[in-house]
């Protein structure tokens, strides 16, 4: 138990981290919403009906999809597109698929590879781009869910200004969806950028999203 | 091959959260609200048809008409119609529409109340109430 918690130490740390953010955006946006209502003269709601409505449910997932969209951009254009000197770019003469040889991946592949990647075939290719798929999945099912929830949050504000609803394809094209979308979106790409330049130049000894301390600014593809 | 159990969550998850969004569970209680408050006023019965309001409302009308509300609101020209033809929910708040007006709703704790009533279409998306709260 103890030697599961040391080598998974770093996926428990951020699930605890996430479940407490979680918590608290829950019990921040209830009260939040629950301000609004009470100063627009209307009902206040419950914990329990927060955490199931509309509200709760476009916020979470707006912020999901952008995560995922930024991974998922991450690893398809890291495959391609280069940074000298920072430890987020492979280096300079490696750009693209790389070789199987390099993949390690079929008749490459040794006695404790994954399985499908030393099966050839469909499946080796299906394994080869299975992360990019399973982040563009949740990416989409996120997005989804903001645009169903956030159609209805925006609704829920038109009827209170007495103003009709509008259909779900009406929001997909609205200035609430897009807004919520490319907020989420600029900090998303700000971040993955900011991380990819600042660590040419900048160091945090230990890290594997560094460059080791004393390791030059030339240097691309060099992690601690 | 079934799902990991850790896995099998994830689906009812993300329907759970989308489900969120739809109010078609709370169309039948808001229809009613509509219906009761609508039925006192064909009644001319403004103890009942105002204790369906909000109380924004019920003040909005009390100062607008300088009289209680029972029998303000019906200076008000807070008239009768029936027949419900479509509700909309969504998430506190109601829309019901009838043929010649609409009226929008908004749920308390202690159930659906009339925020406006008399609505007509009017500038601006807006619609133009003979009684409203706000």
């Amino acid at each position: 138990m103890r030697r599961f918690v040391r080598e998974s130490s770093l996926s428990i740390a951020f699930g605890l981290l996430f479940l407490a953010a979680l918590a608290g955006q829950a019990v921040a946006g209830w009260k939040q919403v629950n301000a609004e209502q009470v100063a627009e003269g209307l009902g206040t709601v419950t914990l329990p009906q927060y955490l199931t409505s509309a509200d709760f449910a476009v916020d979470v997932a707006e912020n999901w999809q952008s995560e995922y969209l930024q991974f998922l951009l991450y690893l398809l254009l890291t495959v391609w597109l280069l940074q000298k000197g920072s430890p987020e770019s492979k280096e300079l003469h490696r750009a693209g698929r790389e070789s199987p040889k390099d993949q390690k991946i079929g008749p490459y592949a040794t006695e404790d590879s994954p399985r499908w990647a030393r099966a050839g075939g469909w499946r080796t290719g299906v394994y080869s781009s299975s992360l990019a798929l399973v982040m563009a999945a949740i990416f989409l099912a996120s997005w989804l869910v903001q645009s169903v929830a956030g159609w209805a949050a925006y609704n829920e504000t038109r009827l209170q200004r007495l103003q009709d609803p509008v259909g779900w394809g009406s929001y997909l094209v609205n200035a609430d969806f897009w807004a919520r979308t490319l907020q989420n979106w600029q900090s998303e790409f700000l971040a993955v950028g900011s991380m990819a330049v600042l660590s040419i130049y900048l160091r945090q000894r230990g890290s594997p999203e560094s460059k080791p301390v004393g390791q030059p600014h030339h240097s691309t593809g060099v992690e601690g | 091959m079934s799902l990991p159990s850790r896995f099998r969550l994830l689906p009812l998850g993300a329907l759970v959260l989308a489900a969120s969004a739809c109010g078609s569970s709370q169309d039948a209680p808001a229809r009613e609200a509509a219906v009761q408050f609508y039925s006192a006023v064909a009644d001319r019965d403004g103890a009942v048809a105002c204790g369906l309001l909000a109380p924004e409302t019920l003040d909005e009308v009390e100062q607008s008409a300088q009289r209680p509300c029972p029998q303000g609101l019906f200076d008000e020209g807070v008239r009768a119609v029936q027949d419900p033809a479509e509700v909309r929910v969504f998430g506190t708040m109601a829309q019901v529409r009838y043929r010649s007006e609409t009226v929008f709703l908004t749920r308390f704790r202690d159930g659906w109340k009339v925020m406006a009533a008399g609505c007509t279409p009017a500038a601006a998306e807006r619609y133009d109430c003979r009684i409203q709260g706000g």
